[in-house]
């Protein structure tokens, strides 16, 4: 009987035609506590808002400490900023504080990052003598749905397009601002850039869009883990005293003059937190006076109480463990330009503390499921102030990430009941953030992983899927040369999405700290086969990049070699101006309250950006597009060298042309299945079939892989060769964040048969969309050609229509699937379990799908809140009917 | 002055353009005039020590720039 | 068309991760060719066994390059009356074609070929290259089409299969000789026999054939599964106003209680679209195919079971 499977199968019975009437439906939907979606329901109704206070107190007090050491002066600004922060506290929470006074709240940080809110004639001067992000945020179209506010009113500025700010703090936010101007990362950086005898070939690769967004300032730190343990131990108090221990120990040695006064900056700066932990504790406790009904009178106490003990103390109990785990969250947030500062293995770190109270009676599984569940809607609320550019590549969303499972450092199992409780309140309350992840380990239960799938299965996208093995021999691969131990590495966790950094799991003793994962972020691939296509001209803009050669390519391999002389050389400048660049921000800002945190700053007595971690090597170029330059670089072999259809002069002309089709930035449709034709070229014509109808990536093709094979190992190759600020060579790593948006807006028409301004492929090791051909195990295949263990990480990204995995069979096939991914080599995999009919029509009403969440790449978002451009990706991604 | 709910020490904040009144339990939009249980909040412009400056929501205090709707600072004495 | 019949075989799709068709994750090999014609299939190209040239109109721009190309080498195609109307295909001529040779030729990927020539060895390289993610149960489905119609390959390619530790399925209408499906069945582990109605003119008018000799072979299976040498699961396909009356399913099960045959899959199928018949250039079956009631398939289920034998609905099986 003829029946072969198809998204669209309800019951196995058609392949063709009208799908089923009802959308179909995701098969698990469970249902949150009444306090969780209380929070909820405040955290759709609040607009993202910008405080000005943490920036104003900072800068005064930095004024005013003007001579002192610059450890000192850091201190003393952080504990200002601190101090002065309100605090605000609302009847449905049971764990407290937020980043500043609102719900969605972030506050700009101008000693990094100053000029986007200066208005644009401001930052013309500025941007004249610079490379800016000017030209990536032309093409940037961002979300406009949900918290953003994206226009202004009387009363309230949008800043940034995203951030809403009160008109009447919009002056100071300005004259704080221009304080910064000549001193803040973002200005100085690119001073120190031109210690680079070819600074201008850097100024000309960002015009053309090679690169999304600058880092050292736009997203300086982060894809960290946070480590609990010696604040756990210590308690703040105890923190500050071991500091002062130090100083009183080191006062002897003139060359730890440094040392010295980073730790009493550390003491200043936690001086500060405990200030503003001591906000919320007169809130709390003019709250409870106020209050008249009993029930809640008493959660404010209980508040009140929990705060006051660890303001200084370590945690007594597993409530008082949570609470000072989200306040360093917030610390971190507050202090650092950058996102991704993700809570590790959250479960782990905080088992011994709860185990003890449930044996002990002080706490229920219905109580901890209740907070875990709140606890997603506050991780949700985090927000970072960023420009436009940034914005459209992290989509809104600050990637805190919680890894489930992997082994603990002597290699057992690390799962524990407290981390099914963290999958279960995801299922029952799916939001953003934070995002789950299993580290997939042969070691761990049947029942551990089967309830994993059973929160695949609601279709927020978590958890995604990361190998254990991989995570494992990357860190004793890539920090051999800092003499990483096995202990180290099997405690590894993910910062930021997806990032593999040594992890920090109690075992009874301090866990290891890296630094963060930052570096060159995204370099546009497609961009750099533009150029060797157009001898050195980037053909959206007319920038000259490279020297003309005057010399067409002969053959496929003369071609190849241009591409990875070009690829090579931009990843190179990239680096080796960022090393220029960023080290201008070390005396700047300074993560004294994480480094803190880290092992072994404090004991070293240096910060995160002095080296204090135990693990450096972290600083990292991504790519985007890889998949795309893959399927172009595969056709031109065909097309033009192998098979003859057509010349090199022939498929530019078609690409100049866009095949004959209107250009995705008018018709503001970025997918491929949605594109207009504008005039009816025969020639073009047969040139675009001829390129789409190339092999491809994700096909288990060779003909495709091997290109994508040469381009992986170009990459890895060039990015090792150069070091960096501590030594260490540059890692090289592959994801997409939402710059396939961007990026892709940024390329023209390419061989692979894409039109011009259509978002690239997502991920690292994602097909595009429509072109995977031969079913999901081709796929695999594709994308298991690569080593995986030489990256910092790989991405796959596949879609599954619900009904493809009903039943507890679909479920056992679905874990069967990643096992054997796993088991084969990849790292990474996370799913979308969607009718992509749903995301159309909640592209139409988007007022009806407030809730709808969705997997892009890496991270979880709310659909009204994601860009066309990745909207439109996500729907071709998720459907392509045979029809 | 003409009071709004944003300038009352019983607003508790939401986003730049909601709060909750701490008294009513009400959610309101903060450019709401104020109702008689008004309190002025710690507040630059209700400070005596504040001075206006000829540019627009800035002013000035002990020689350093502060604005308006600055709050927190612990030396505040309501006029 | 002149194969090879042990070593060749026209097949229109190979498909992963099907999984439906058998336990754990599984790639399914679609047979062309069928020797029945059910009004309600889904997949009208793959009863004709040479390969097809399907015509997608919704992707024809009306350029009419392949005309103007002369792309047809055999004169099949010409224009029609208005420019806003469809290139004419003389399918008379068509199916002469062993191979739609037109095909690539158009830009727009309006014209498609249904199907191709396939070796044993081709199809065993891909199942070894898929075998790496199907998990610890999974295997190779032969389905179609009817995989019988080529039965020297479908049985040379499960005795490979097994050689290299394969786990083996087969869909089957059992409309043959009984010869070639034991030849099949050799090296299967799992079988697949489909019912589509108990009373033999309504199945000829359904089907085109009677089903004298596909109840006879479905019952020979049965013994075989008796015998332990393989799983045997009854597909019944519900089409409502064809087989889903209480008498054809009271019929169903007593038959299959006499055969010994006790686990049944039912499948509900739903109203289908024109689409595909269209692209074959054949006029669209219009026989009224409502959909199947949630009521309906309870009381088959509960038919099925009162006679003793095991019933799973849709894509809800423990395998």
């Amino acid at each position: 009987m003829a029946k072969p499977e198809t998204e669209n199968n309800q019951y196995l019975c058609f392949t063709c035609g009208t799908p089923p009437e009802e959308i179909g439906e995701r098969e698990v939907k469970k249902s949150a506590c009444a306090r969780a979606k209380q929070l909820l329901q405040e955290f759709y109704d609040a607009k993202i808002s910008l405080d000005t206070t943490f920036p104003y107190w900072y800068t005064r007090t930095w004024q005013k400490e003007e001579g002192q050491h610059p450890m000192i002066r850091r201190g003393l600004a952080m504990k200002s900023a601190f101090s002065h922060l309100e605090a605000a506290i609302r009847p449905s929470e049971i764990l407290v504080m937020s980043r500043n006074k609102y719900v969605r709240g972030a506050s700009i940080t101008p000693w990094t990052a100053n000029e986007f809110p200066l208005s644009d004639e401001e930052r013309a001067e500025q941007d004249k003598k610079i490379a800016s992000n000017k030209a990536l945020e032309e093409i940037t179209i961002l979300a406009t749905g949900g918290g953003v506010v994206s226009e202004s009113t009387p009363q309230v500025l949008s800043m940034a397009r995203r951030y809403g700010l009160r008109a009447e703090e919009h002056a100071a936010l300005i004259e704080i601002c221009r304080y910064w101007k000549n001193k803040s990362a973002e200005d100085t950086c690119w001073k120190w850039g031109t210690m680079h005898p070819e600074y201008d070939t850097l100024v000309r690769f960002k015009n053309a869009v090679l690169m999304a967004a600058d880092m050292e300032y736009g997203n300086r730190h982060g894809r960290s883990v946070t480590n609990y343990q010696i604040v756990f131990e210590k308690g703040f108090q105890g923190m500050i005293d071991r500091c002062r221990e130090l100083i009183a120990e080191n006062v002897g040695k003139g060359e730890a003059v440094d040392k010295i006064a980073y730790w009493q900056g550390t003491i200043y700066a936690i001086e500060g937190v405990q200030a503003w932990i001591g906000k919320y504790v007169a809130e709390a406790e003019r709250l409870a006076a106020l209050e008249t009904a009993p029930e809640q009178k008493a959660v404010y106490e209980a508040m009140a109480d929990r705060l006051a003990w660890i303001s200084k103390n370590p945690p007594r109990n597993f409530m008082d463990a949570l609470q000072l785990h989200w306040t360093c969250q917030l610390e971190v947030y507050n202090e650092m330009q950058g996102s991704g500062f993700s809570p590790g293995r959250l479960g782990q770190v905080l088992y011994p503390y709860w185990k003890k109270d449930i044996d002990e009676g002080r706490i229920t599984r219905e109580q901890t499921l209740e907070v875990l569940e709140c606890m997603r809607v506050k991780y949700t609320e985090l927000e970072i102030a960023t420009c436009a550019g940034t914005t459209g590549i992290l989509a809104g969303n600050t990637f805190n990430n919680i890894c489930l499972g992997g082994v603990k450092p002597d290699g057992s199992s690390a799962e524990n009941e407290l981390e099914y409780l963290f999958v279960q309140a995801a299922i029952n309350c799916p939001t953003v953030s934070p995002t789950l992840s299993v580290i997939y380990d042969g070691k761990l239960s049947n029942a551990f992983l089967l309830k994993c799938i059973e929160c695949n299965k609601t279709g927020c996208g978590m958890p995604a899927w990361v190998s254990n093995r991989v995570g494992i021999e990357y860190c004793m691969k890539n920090h051999a040369c800092e003499g990483i131990t096995l202990e180290d590495a099997r405690a590894w966790s993910i910062g930021g999405c997806l990032e593999i950094q040594p992890g920090a799991v109690f075992d009874g003793k301090i866990g290891a700290g890296a630094y963060s994962s930052s570096g060159i972020n995204f370099i546009n691939v497609p961009k750099v086969l533009e150029l060797v296509l157009f001898d050195g001209v980037d053909p959206r803009t007319n920038v000259r990049v490279f020297p003309a050669t005057g010399k067409k390519p002969e053959t496929f391999e003369e071609l190849l070699t241009q591409f990875k002389a070009y690829f090579r050389k931009v990843i190179h400048i990239f680096e080796e101006t960022y090393n220029l660049k960023v080290s201008a921000t070390f005396e700047l800002d300074q993560p004294l309250l994480f480094s803190a945190l880290s092992a072994d700053c404090i004991e070293k007595g240096a910060d995160i950006d002095h080296a204090g971690c135990r693990y450096n090597r972290c600083f990292t170029t991504w790519i985007t597009g890889q998949v795309n330059a893959t399927n172009s670089l595969a056709s031109i072999k065909k097309n033009v060298f192998d098979e003859k259809n057509f010349t090199l002069d022939e498929l530019k002309d078609a690409l100049i042309h866009n095949f004959g089709y209107v250009s995705a930035l008018e018709t503001r449709s970025f997918s491929m299945m949605e594109q207009t034709k504008a005039v009816s070229n025969p020639e073009w014509e047969r040139i675009h079939a001829l390129c789409l109808r190339a092999p491809k990536y994700g096909n288990d093709d060779e003909y495709a892989d091997d290109i994508y094979i040469e381009i992986a190992k170009c990459f890895r190759d060039s990015v090792e060769e150069i070091t960096d600020v501590f030594g260490n060579p540059w890692c090289p790593s592959m994801l997409s964040v939402g710059t396939h948006g961007p990026l892709g807006q940024a390329d023209i028409a390419s061989a692979d048969g894409r039109l011009a301004g259509v978002t690239l492929a997502d991920g690292g090791q994602s097909p595009y969309p429509g072109t995977d051909r031969n079913g999901p195990y081709a796929v695999l295949s594709s994308a298991t050609v690569i080593d995986h263990t030489d990256f910092k990480n790989t991405q796959l990204n596949m879609k599954l229509h619900p009904a493809s995995i009903k039943g507890s069979t679909g479920s056992d096939k679905m874990l069967e699937l990643i096992r054997a991914f796993m088991d084969n080599g990849g790292y990474h995999i996370q799913f979308n379990v969607v009718d992509s009919r749903m995301l159309r029509q909640a592209q139409d009403e988007p007022q009806n799908y407030r809730d709808l969440l969705v997997r892009v790449a890496g991270f979880t978002q709310y659909w009204c809140e994601i860009s066309k451009p990745i909207q439109d990706e996500l729907i071709a991604r998720t459907e392509y009917e045979e029809v | 002055m003409n009071d709004l709910c944003k300038d009352c020490r019983n607003l508790s904040a939401r986003d730049v353009f909601r709060g909750v009144c701490t008294l009513s339990k009400e959610t309101v939009l903060i450019d709401t005039p104020a109702c008689p249980k008004f309190v002025c909040a710690a507040k630059c412009k209700y400070c005596a020590k504040y001075q206006p400056s000829e540019k627009e929501n800035l002013g000035v205090c002990g020689g350093v720039m502060v604005y308006p709707d600055l709050t927190g600072c612990e030396d505040f004495t309501a006029r | 068309m002149n194969l090879d019949p042990k070593n060749e075989a026209v097949l229109f799709d190979i498909q992963g991760f099907s999984v439906h068709d058998g336990p754990g994750g599984r790639t399914t090999v679609f047979f062309k060719g069928c020797p029945l014609s059910c009004y309600w299939c889904c997949n009208p190209e793959s009863q004709q066994l040479a390969p097809q040239l399907m015509y997608r109109h919704s992707s024809c721009v009306h350029c009419f390059g392949c005309v103007g190309r002369g792309v047809c080498p055999h004169g099949a195609m010409s224009l029609p009356q208005s420019p806003e109307d469809f290139v004419q295909i003389d399918r008379g001529i068509c199916a002469r074609c062993p191979e739609p040779v037109c095909a690539p030729q158009c830009w727009h990927d309006a014209l498609q070929a249904a199907g191709r020539v396939y070796t044993v060895d081709e199809v065993m390289k891909r199942l070894e290259r898929e075998r790496r993610f199907w998990g610890p149960g999974g295997g190779v489905t032969l389905s179609g089409g009817e995989m019988a119609m080529q039965w020297q390959f479908a049985a040379e390619l499960l005795r490979r299969c097994r050689e290299r530790f394969i786990h083996t399925a087969a869909e089957t209408c059992s409309y043959a000789p009984w010869e070639h499906l034991a030849a099949v069945y050799e090296n299967a582990d799992f079988v697949f026999n489909d019912i589509k109605h108990m009373d033999p003119e309504k199945h000829r008018d359904a089907t085109g054939a009677d089903n004298r000799l596909i109840l006879e072979n479905i019952a020979r299976t049965a013994q075989l599964a008796r015998d332990g040498r393989l799983r045997q699961i009854i597909r019944i396909p519900v089409v409502e106003n064809f087989n889903a009356d209480e008498e054809n399913i009271r019929a169903t099960a007593a038959y299959l209680s006499e055969i010994g045959a006790h686990e049944v899959n039912i499948l509900p199928f739903h109203r289908l679209g024109a689409s595909k018949y269209e692209q074959l250039g054949r006029v669209y079956d219009c026989r009224d195919m409502p959909p199947c009631p949630e009521e309906t398939l309870r009381r088959i289920k509960r038919q099925l079971e009162a006679a003793g034998l095991t019933c799973y609905v849709g894509s809800d099986t423990p395998f």
